[in-house]
C-alpha cells in the first residue's frame, strides 16, 4: 500500500500557533524575510521574473499565472497603480482565505507589499468579505504592526519604495470576488463586472492600472522569494506547479484545509488527510473546485488533483474546495442549493445570467415540489447552453456546471422525482432578505 | 469613446470584404452597409454595457461569441453576424428577455414601434417554454410624466444610463439585484428632470411610457408632422403626433447636427395648453370691465377703424407694435408690411429679449450676428465659457450639447455667473462676479478671479463664448452685451500681439425666444433702418402720450418687461390696446380688444434659431378655428382698404429670401430638413460700434452698491419649467413648475431668523411680494435668486428705474 | 425628509482611510456596512441622506448601492441578527436541521424578528466555514460545528 499522503504546509505552516497573527511570532518564524530579500536584494522585474518563473498560478479560481498577470501592468505609467487581494472569498466549499488572513494574516501581507514593490505600486487594498469581523480585525491589526515596523508605509526598509494599505471591506455580494466587480466595488458602486478590454492591467481600479491577486496567491509570494523558483517548481506537476490549499468539506470526517502539491490523487487527500467519507459510508461524487465547477463520479476520485488532469475528466480545479458527497446524498436538492446561490448572487447586469439562474432555480423548486416534467431536464440543458460562454463574465459559465453534471451523472434521480411526483420535504423555507417574498 | 476620424479599414463580414470606420463600435458601423446585429442595451448616445447580450457574433480566432456593441472595427476584422449559432444565440436571449416580459403589445403603448415586438417575430419561439411565476410588481411613477411598468422592463440600463451619463440628474437608478432588480427612483427625487422624457423612446420596450399619451393612440395610427420646437432659442426638430382632431403627443426628429435626438421635457410635454379650453377662441372686446365676444368682421373694422383714427388724428407713429419672440420670420415679416404700408409707424418693436434694442443699436446687431457660433462651433472648442448663461435652463438641448463637448471632447468648461448654477457641474474654471457687474474691462480682464481664465484665453485655440439670461435679465443689458464683444476683442487683440491668433472664436447669445435671433434679423438687417424703436422706448412713449395705441403681438409685458411698473404705466395710459394673444394673460387681459391667433403647431414658415439656423416649421394637418398672426395681418390690412399684401407663409417666404442675401434659397420647400445655417459675413471681424466700456459704473450704472437699507441683490432667473401662460393651462406640467421660492444662502437665512420654507417678504424700494424661503448653497451671500414667471408675484412690480431693480431686503413674513 | 446627523465613529472611520482613497466615494461601501451598526441596524433613507451628503454621492447612487449588498439590511432588525449558512456544504452537515431548531427555538420562521426583538433570524449563502460545518454567524462572531445541544448555549451569549 502507498505512502499516507502528507501536506506540504507552505501558507498554513503557521496556522497552528495561535498567536502566529502577531508580527514579533511572525518574524520569529521568519516572516519578513523574503521582502528584506526582495526589497534589498532584487530589482522589481528579477521579482517578477522569478514568480513567472516559478510558475505560480492565481489560486482564486481561474488559475491564471501571477507573475504573467503582473507584467501586464505597463512599467513606464506615470500615475498611481493599485493592487487589490482578492479576500471576497465566497465560492461555496471555499474557506481558506478566511483561515488565512485570520490566522497569518502577515504572509499575506509581506505577499502583497512583494508583489507591489515588483509591480510599483503605491496603494494596495484587503477586499475583504464583510462577514469577515475577525478576519478584518486581525489584517487591520497586522497592518497596522506593519506600519510601525517600517514594512509599510513611507521609504519602506529604507529602500525609497513606499505603500501604503488598507482593508476594504465588502457587504455581502460573491459577484464582488470577480475582479472587476470588486474594483467596481472598491470605487464605491454596485458590484458589477466591467468590460474587457481593457483589462484591469491597464485600466483597473479608477481606471488606473492594478493588480488583483487571491490571498492565497499572495501568501505564496513570500515563500518564493525565500526558496526561490526552483523550490517552487520542485513540488507539482510541470504545468501545475507548487501547492495549493483544498478545503475539504463535506461527508467527509475530517472537513478542513489542506495544503498539498498539486497533482495527488484526490482520493489520497479525501482518505489520507480529511478521514474518508464518513460514517463508513461509500463515495457518491464529489465537485472538487468549488460550486462553480462540475461534479465527478466516485469511479474519478482517483484523478489527479491538477488543473489539467481536472480538466480533461471534465470538470475544473476552481478554488480548490473539494466538496464530498455520500452515497445517501439528495444530489437534486443539492443542485437546487448551488443553483438558488447563482440566482440569489447573481448582480443583474447581463441577461443570460440574471434571467437564466432564477428560471433554473424556478424549475428547481418545482422539481422539488413535486411538480416536474420530463421535458424540464432538456430545459434545463437548454438553459446552461443560452447562459454559459454568453454571459457577461464568468460568473453565468460557473452557474451551469452543477446543472448539467448532475443531469449527466444522475438523470434517474431527477426522474425519480418527475416520474413519482416526490416533494422534498424541507425543514424551512429560505427568503430573500430584506424583500418580501420567496427566493423563487 | 474616441473614434478615430474618418479612416477606414478592410474587414469581413459574413465572408464579404467591406470597408467600416475604424474604432467605431461593430453595431453602429455596419449600418450602413444594410446589416443588422440587433441589440436592446447599446445606444450611440451612450458607453457600451453589454448587458443584453442581443448583439453576440462570432469573430474569427475568439473563443467565446463577441458582443458586437462593444467590438471596435479594426483593420482584418473578420466576423459573422448571421449564421446557425449566432441565430440559436439570439434565439435563447431573446427568450430570457421575455420571460418576465408579458406580450400585452396589444394594450402596450409601445406596440408598434418597439424593438423588442420586431425581434421577438424574428427569433422568438411560438410558444413560450416558461410556465413559472413571473415576478409581479405595481408600475410606478418615476416623475409625472414617467410611468414604469416593471414586468415590461428588460433591465437594459438605457434609462438608467441616459440620466447617468448624459441628462446627469441620476433621476432613476437600479435597486436591489440578480433577477429581483429594478428601476427605481429614491423616495421620488428633487433634482430637476430636464431630459427625462428621452428615456421614453430609449426604453427599447414598453416599460416607461409618457403619462400624458398613456392610451392616446397606436403608432400606426398617428399623423406625423415634422416642426421645429417653438419653446427656447434651440429649435430642436420635433414631429408632431395627430389623431381624431388632437395633438397626442411630441417626440424628437432627430436633427443630428443641432440636437442629435434630444429634446427637454418642457419641449416634449408642454402642449396640453394647445386644446385648452381657457385658450381664446373668438375675438373679444372689452365692455364694462369684462370682455365680450364679437364677430370677426366686427373685430377687424373695430381695429381697422381704431389704427385709421389715430393715424388720422397723431400720425401713424402714434402707434407702438410690440410683438413677441416666438413668431416665425414670415410673421414678422408680414407684421413689418403691416407696420409700414398700413399704419405707417417707426414705433414697432420685435426685440422683446433685450428692450433697450433700438434701430441705433443696429452696428451692436451686426456684430452679434457675425460672431454667433453655431453647435459645432460650440462642440468643437477648446475652451466654452458661460457668462451669465444656466445654459440647461435657458437653452438645455444646447446644455447637454455643451455638456457633451467637455465629457467627449475634451473641451475645457469655464462659466461667469454670480452664482453657482447646474450647467456648470463639468465646469473647470469659476468666476464669481457681483450680480450684474458683467465688466470685462482691463482692470476687470488683470484681477485674480480673472487669472485662471485669462490663461485660457490666452492659449486656447477655438472659444465659444456663450452669454445668457443673467446677463440679459440683469440691469443694463445692452451695456453688459457690449462688454462682452469687447471681451472678445480683447481676447482677439491679445493672441494677435503675442501671435498666436485664434483658430474660431465665436459668441452665441441665448436669448429666450424660438425665434428671438429672426427678430433681430428681420428688423435691424432687413427694411429700412430707423424703422424700429425698442420696447422700452414704446412704452415709455404711451406713458407720455406720445403713442395712443398700443398693439401687442403674442407678447406679456406686464410681466415679461424688466420694470413692470413701467409696462403698467404704459398700459394705463393707452388710449386704445389690441392684443393678439392666445390666452387672457396678464396683459392681454388689460387689452381693449382680443384677436385670437393659432399655437405654433398649427404655423408653416421659418425660424433663425440661435445658431442663425433657418429651420422650416410645418402645420400639423389639424386645422384650428383662428387665424395666424400672419393672416391676422393680413385681414387688417384688407379691412384697412390698403389691400391684400400677401396670404400664405410661402409667399412670404419667397419675397424674404428676394430681400435677404444672406438667405441662400428661394422657396420655403427648398429648406433642407437639418435647416440652413446663415452666415452674416459681411460685417464679420469688426467690432465697430462697441466702444469702450472699463469701469464697474458703466455696466451697472447706479447699482454697483446696494441701497444700505436694501442689501440684497436679486437675480431674477430664467427657469425651463418656468410658469408661463401656457404651461398654466398644461395640467401635467403644474407638477413640475417652480416654486414661489426665493432662494438664498443658509448664512443670511440664519442671520434672518429665515427656515426653510418660511414666508418671507421680498421688499424694494416700490413693492413688496412674499414667497416661501428655500436655502441652497449655490447662493452666495447677500444674493436672493427669484424665478421671474411666478404666476401673480411678478417680480418685474419690484423694480422702480430700469436700473435700480435689483436691491432688495428681505424679512420674515 | 431630513437628512440625520452621522455617528462620530463613523465620520471617524471616513476620515481615518480618505487619504488612501483617491475619491471620496469609494469608501462607500465599507461606510454603509459600518454605519448601520451605529444607526439602528439597518439603511434607512435617512441614512442614505445623510451618506449621500458626507460623501459627495447622489442619494439615488447611495440607496442603488446599499441595496445590492445583502449585509445592508433593508429594514429594522432585531437588536442580534443571526445568520445561518443554507449552503451546500452545511447543508450535508445538518445545516437545515440547525435553522429549523432555530426556528423552533425562537417561535420565528427564517426571515423574521421576534416579537421582543432580541433576535432577526435569516438564512445565508456559505459564509467560508464549510470545514465547520454547520455553521453561523451571530452578528460578529462566528459559530462553527453547530449542534442542536451547542445553541441553547450560544444564544444565551446574546441578550
Amino acid at each position: 500500500m502507498a505512502e499516507k499522503l502528507k501536506e506540504v504546509k507552505v501558507t498554513t505552516a503557521l496556522c497552528e500557533i495561535p498567536v502566529a497573527h502577531r508580527i514579533d511570532v511572525y518574524e520569529a518564524h521568519g516572516g519578513y524575510l523574503a521582502l528584506k530579500k526582495a526589497i534589498k536584494e532584487m530589482k522589481p522585474d528579477e521579482v517578477i521574473e522569478e514568480v513567472k518563473r516559478s510558475g505560480l498560478r492565481g489560486k482564486g479560481g481561474a488559475g491564471f499565472p501571477a507573475g504573467l498577470k503582473w507584467s501586464f501592468v505597463p512599467k513606464d505609467y506615470v500615475g498611481p497603480k493599485y493592487l487589490a487581494c482578492n479576500a471576497d472569498e465566497g465560492e461555496p466549499g471555499t474557506f481558506k482565505d478566511r483561515y488565512l488572513i485570520e490566522k497569518n494574516p502577515h504572509q499575506v501581507i509581506e505577499g502583497c507589499i512583494i508583489a507591489s514593490y515588483a509591480v510599483g505600486i503605491s496603494h494596495c487594498y484587503i477586499y475583504t468579505r464583510g462577514e469577515f469581523y475577525l478576519g478584518k480585525e486581525r489584517m487591520e491589526e497586522a497592518i497596522e504592526d506593519a506600519y510601525r515596523k517600517g514594512y509599510l508605509g513611507e521609504n519602506i526598509l529604507g529602500s525609497g519604495y513606499s505603500l501604503d494599505m488598507v482593508v476594504h471591506t465588502g457587504a455581502g455580494s460573491y459577484e464582488c470576488g470577480e475582479e472587476t466587480a470588486l474594483l467596481t466595488s472598491l470605487e464605491g458602486d454596485r458590484g458589477h463586472p466591467k468590460m474587457k478590454p481593457p483589462f484591469p492591467a491597464t485600466h483597473g481600479a479608477w481606471g488606473k492600472p492594478t493588480v488583483i491577486n487571491n490571498v492565497e496567491t499572495l501568501a505564496t509570494v513570500p515563500p518564493i522569494i525565500k526558496e526561490g523558483a526552483d523550490w517552487h517548481t520542485s513540488l507539482g506537476t510541470d504545468k501545475s506547479p507548487g501547492i495549493k490549499i483544498v478545503s475539504v468539506s463535506g461527508h467527509v470526517e475530517r472537513p478542513g484545509n489542506y495544503e498539498v502539491e498539486y497533482g495527488v490523487p484526490t482520493s489520497s487527500i479525501i482518505n489520507d488527510l480529511a478521514g474518508g467519507v464518513w460514517k463508513g459510508r461509500k463515495l457518491k461524487c464529489f465537485i472538487p473546485g468549488g460550486s462553480s465547477t462540475p461534479a465527478l463520479p466516485a469511479e474519478k476520485v482517483d484523478i489527479p488533483y491538477d488543473y489539467e488532469s481536472l480538466a480533461s475528466a471534465g470538470s475544473m480545479l476552481g478554488s480548490g474546495a473539494l466538496i464530498v458527497f455520500d452515497e445517501t446524498t439528495d444530489i437534486v436538492r443539492v443542485a437546487e442549493i448551488i443553483t438558488r446561490f447563482y440566482a440569489l448572487e447573481s448582480c443583474g447586469k447581463c441577461t443570460p445570467c440574471r434571467e437564466g439562474t432564477r428560471w433554473m432555480l424556478q424549475i428547481y423548486e418545482r422539481i422539488l415540489n413535486g411538480a416536474g416534467r420530463m421535458e424540464d431536464l432538456d430545459l434545463l440543458l437548454d438553459i446552461c447552453g443560452g447562459v454559459e460562454f454568453k454571459s457577461f463574465c464568468p460568473f453565468g459559465d460557473a452557474t451551469v456546471g452543477i446543472v448539467r453534471s448532475t443531469i449527466n451523472l444522475f438523470r434517474d434521480e431527477y426522474e425519480d422525482y418527475i416520474k413519482n411526483h416526490k416533494v422534498y420535504e424541507r425543514e424551512f423555507i429560505p427568503v430573500r432578505h430584506g424583500v418580501n417574498g420567496r427566493s423563487g | 469613446m474616441d473614434v478615430a476620424v474618418n479612416k477606414l479599414v478592410k474587414v469581413n463580414i459574413n465572408g464579404k470584404d467591406y470597408e467600416l470606420l475604424e474604432g467605431m463600435y461593430l453595431t453602429e458601423a455596419v449600418k450602413p452597409i444594410g446589416i443588422e446585429i440587433p441589440q436592446f442595451c447599446a445606444h450611440r448616445w451612450l458607453e457600451p454595457l453589454g448587458a443584453c447580450r442581443m448583439c453576440l457574433v462570432r469573430v474569427e480566432k475568439m473563443p467565446k461569441l463577441q458582443i458586437a456593441c462593444a467590438l471596435p472595427v479594426r483593420e482584418g476584422l473578420v466576423v459573422t453576424t448571421e449564421s446557425d449559432e449566432i441565430r440559436r444565440a439570439r434565439e435563447e436571449m431573446l427568450e430570457f428577455h421575455l420571460l418576465n416580459h408579458p406580450l400585452e403589445c396589444p394594450v402596450c403603448d409601445r406596440g408598434g414601434e418597439c424593438p423588442l415586438q420586431d425581434l421577438t417575430e424574428r427569433y422568438g419561439k411560438y410558444q413560450s417554454r416558461y410556465i413559472e411565476e413571473k415576478l409581479i410588481r405595481a408600475d410606478t411613477k418615476l416623475n409625472p410624466f414617467l410611468r414604469m411598468n416593471y414586468k415590461r422592463c428588460i433591465l437594459c440600463k438605457r434609462c438608467v444610463r441616459y440620466c447617468d451619463e448624459i441628462a446627469g440628474d441620476h433621476l432613476i437608478e437600479f435597486e436591489d439585484r440578480g433577477g429581483w432588480t429594478k428601476v427605481t427612483t429614491f423616495l421620488g427625487t428633487e433634482s430637476p428632470n430636464r431630459f427625462s422624457g428621452n428615456i421614453i423612446e430609449l426604453c427599447p420596450v414598453g416599460a416607461i411610457t409618457s403619462i400624458p399619451f398613456r392610451f392616446r393612440g397606436r403608432a400606426w395610427e398617428l399623423e406625423k408632422t415634422r416642426t421645429v420646437c417653438n419653446q427656447c432659442s434651440v429649435g430642436c426638430n420635433l414631429e408632431l403626433h395627430t389623431r381624431l382632431g388632437s395633438l397626442q403627443r411630441i417626440v424628437p426628429a432627430v436633427n443630428e447636427v443641432l440636437d442629435d435626438g434630444h429634446i427637454c421635457d418642457r419641449g416634449r410635454f408642454a402642449y396640453g395648453w394647445v386644446h385648452s379650453d381657457a385658450r381664446i377662441r373668438k375675438p373679444s372686446l372689452k365692455d364694462n370691465g369684462g370682455f365680450t365676444e364679437i364677430s370677426w368682421s366686427e373685430a377687424e373694422s373695430i381695429v381697422a377703424q381704431k389704427i385709421r383714427d389715430t393715424v388720422r388724428d397723431y400720425g401713424g407713429d402714434a402707434i407702438g407694435i410690440i410683438a413677441g419672440n416666438s413668431l416665425t420670420n414670415e410673421d414678422y415679416y408680414a407684421l413689418r408690411l403691416f407696420a409700414e404700408h398700413g399704419v405707417g409707424t417707426k414705433n414697432v418693436s420685435f426685440s422683446e429679449d433685450i428692450c433697450g434694442l433700438s434701430a441705433e443699436h443696429a452696428q451692436l446687431v451686426n456684430v452679434m450676428l457675425s460672431k454667433v457660433g453655431c453647435v459645432e462651433d460650440i462642440m468643437n472648442s477648446e475652451l466654452i465659457v458661460l457668462i451669465g448663461a444656466d445654459v440647461l435652463e435657458e437653452a438645455p438641448v444646447l446644455g447637454l450639447r455643451v455638456e457633451e463637448a467637455v465629457r467627449k471632447r475634451g473641451a475645457t468648461l469655464a462659466s461667469i455667473s454670480s452664482y453657482n448654477h447646474d450647467s456648470e457641474r463639468y465646469a473647470n474654471t469659476l468666476v464669481r462676479i457681483k450680480p450684474g457687474a458683467f465688466i470685462f474691462g482691463e482692470s476687470a480682464f488683470s484681477s485674480e478671479e480673472f487669472s485662471k481664465l485669462r490663461y485660457e484665453f490666452e492659449n486656447r485655440r477655438r472659444i465659444s463664448l456663450i452669454f445668457g439670461q443673467e446677463l440679459l435679465c440683469g440691469p443694463s443689458p445692452i451695456k453688459s452685451i457690449k462688454a462682452v464683444y469687447q471681451l472678445a476683442q480683447r481676447i482677439e487683440r491679445i493672441r494677435q500681439e503675442r501671435q498666436n491668433p485664434l483658430e474660431r472664436l465665436t459668441v452665441t447669445p441665448i436669448f429666450r425666444g424660438a425665434n428671438s435671433l429672426g427678430a433681430l434679423i428681420l428688423s435691424l438687417k432687413l427694411g429700412v433702418p430707423n424703422q424700429f424703436e425698442s420696447m422700452t422706448n414704446i412704452l415709455k412713449k404711451a406713458t407720455t402720450g406720445e403713442v395712443k395705441l398700443l398693439y401687442l403681438v403674442g407678447v406679456n409685458p406686464i410681466i415679461e418687461y424688466p420694470n413692470g411698473r413701467l409696462a403698467k404705466e404704459a398700459f394705463s395710459k393707452a388710449e386704445f390696446i389690441v392684443a393678439q394673444d392666445l390666452f387672457l394673460t396678464e396683459s392681454s387681459a388689460l387689452a381693449d380688444i382680443i384677436l385670437p391667433v393659432s399655437p405654433w403647431i398649427f404655423r408653416d414658415g421659418t425660424y433663425f434659431n440661435f445658431e442663425g439656423r433657418l429651420q422650416r416649421a410645418n402645420s400639423c394637418p389639424l386645422t384650428d378655428v383662428v387665424p395666424s398672426d400672419l393672416e391676422l395681418f393680413n385681414r387688417l390690412l384688407i379691412s384697412m382698404g390698403k389691400g391684400s399684401q400677401f396670404v400664405l407663409p410661402d409667399e412670404l417666404f419667397a419675397k424674404l429670401a428676394r430681400e435677404a442675401d444672406f438667405i441662400p434659397v428661394k422657396q420655403l420647400a427648398d429648406i433642407p430638413k437639418a435647416g440652413i445655417l446663415t452666415h452674416f459675413e459681411s460685417e464679420a471681424h469688426s467690432f465697430e460700434g462697441i466702444e469702450a466700456i472699463s469701469t464697474a459704473e458703466e455696466v451697472c450704472s447706479s447699482n454697483s452698491e446696494p441701497l444700505k437699507e436694501f442689501p440684497f441683490y436679486l437675480v431674477p432667473k430664467h427657469y425651463l419649467f418656468r410658469n408661463s401662460v401656457k404651461v398654466r393651462h398644461t395640467k401635467w406640467m403644474q407638477e413640475v413648475v417652480p416654486k414661489d421660492w426665493a432662494i438664498l444662502n443658509y448664512e443670511d437665512a440664519q442671520e434672518l431668523g429665515i427656515s426653510e420654507g418660511d414666508e418671507v417678504v421680498v421688499e424694494s424700494k416700490v413693492g413688496s411680494l412674499y414667497f416661501s424661503a428655500k436655502m441652497s448653497e449655490q447662493v452666495p451671500r447677500k444674493v436672493v435668486i427669484i424665478d421671474r414667471n411666478i404666476q401673480d408675484k411678478a417680480i418685474n412690480s419690484l423694480v422702480s428705474k430700469e436700473d435700480v431693480a435689483f436691491s432688495v431686503r428681505i424679512k420674515k413674513a | 425628509m431630513e437628512s440625520l446627523a452621522l455617528h462620530e465613529a463613523v465620520k471617524k472611520f471616513v476620515e481615518e482611510r480618505i487619504s488612501k482613497y483617491p475619491t471620496k466615494r469609494s469608501l462607500l461601501v465599507p461606510t454603509l456596512l459600518l454605519a448601520q451598526e451605529y444607526h439602528g441596524g439597518y439603511i434607512s433613507p435617512e441614512l442614505v441622506k445623510s451618506i449621500a451628503k458626507y460623501l459627495e454621492v447622489p442619494e439615488q447612487e447611495v440607496h442603488s448601492t446599499a441595496s445590492f449588498y445583502s449585509l445592508l439590511n433593508k429594514h429594522k432588525v432585531g437588536r442580534h441578527t443571526i445568520m445561518a449558512c443554507h449552503n451546500v456544504s452545511c447543508y450535508l452537515r445538518g445545516g437545515d436541521s440547525l435553522i429549523k431548531k432555530l426556528e423552533e427555538k425562537l417561535g420565528i420562521k427564517v426571515g423574521q424578528t421576534t416579537p421582543d426583538g432580541r433576535f432577526t433570524l435569516i438564512s445565508v449563502e456559505c459564509i467560508a466555514a464549510c470545514g465547520g460545518a454547520p455553521a453561523m454567524i451571530i452578528d460578529k462572531d462566528y459559530f462553527e460545528n453547530m449542534t442542536e445541544e451547542k445553541l441553547d448555549e450560544v444564544l444565551a451569549k446574546f441578550t
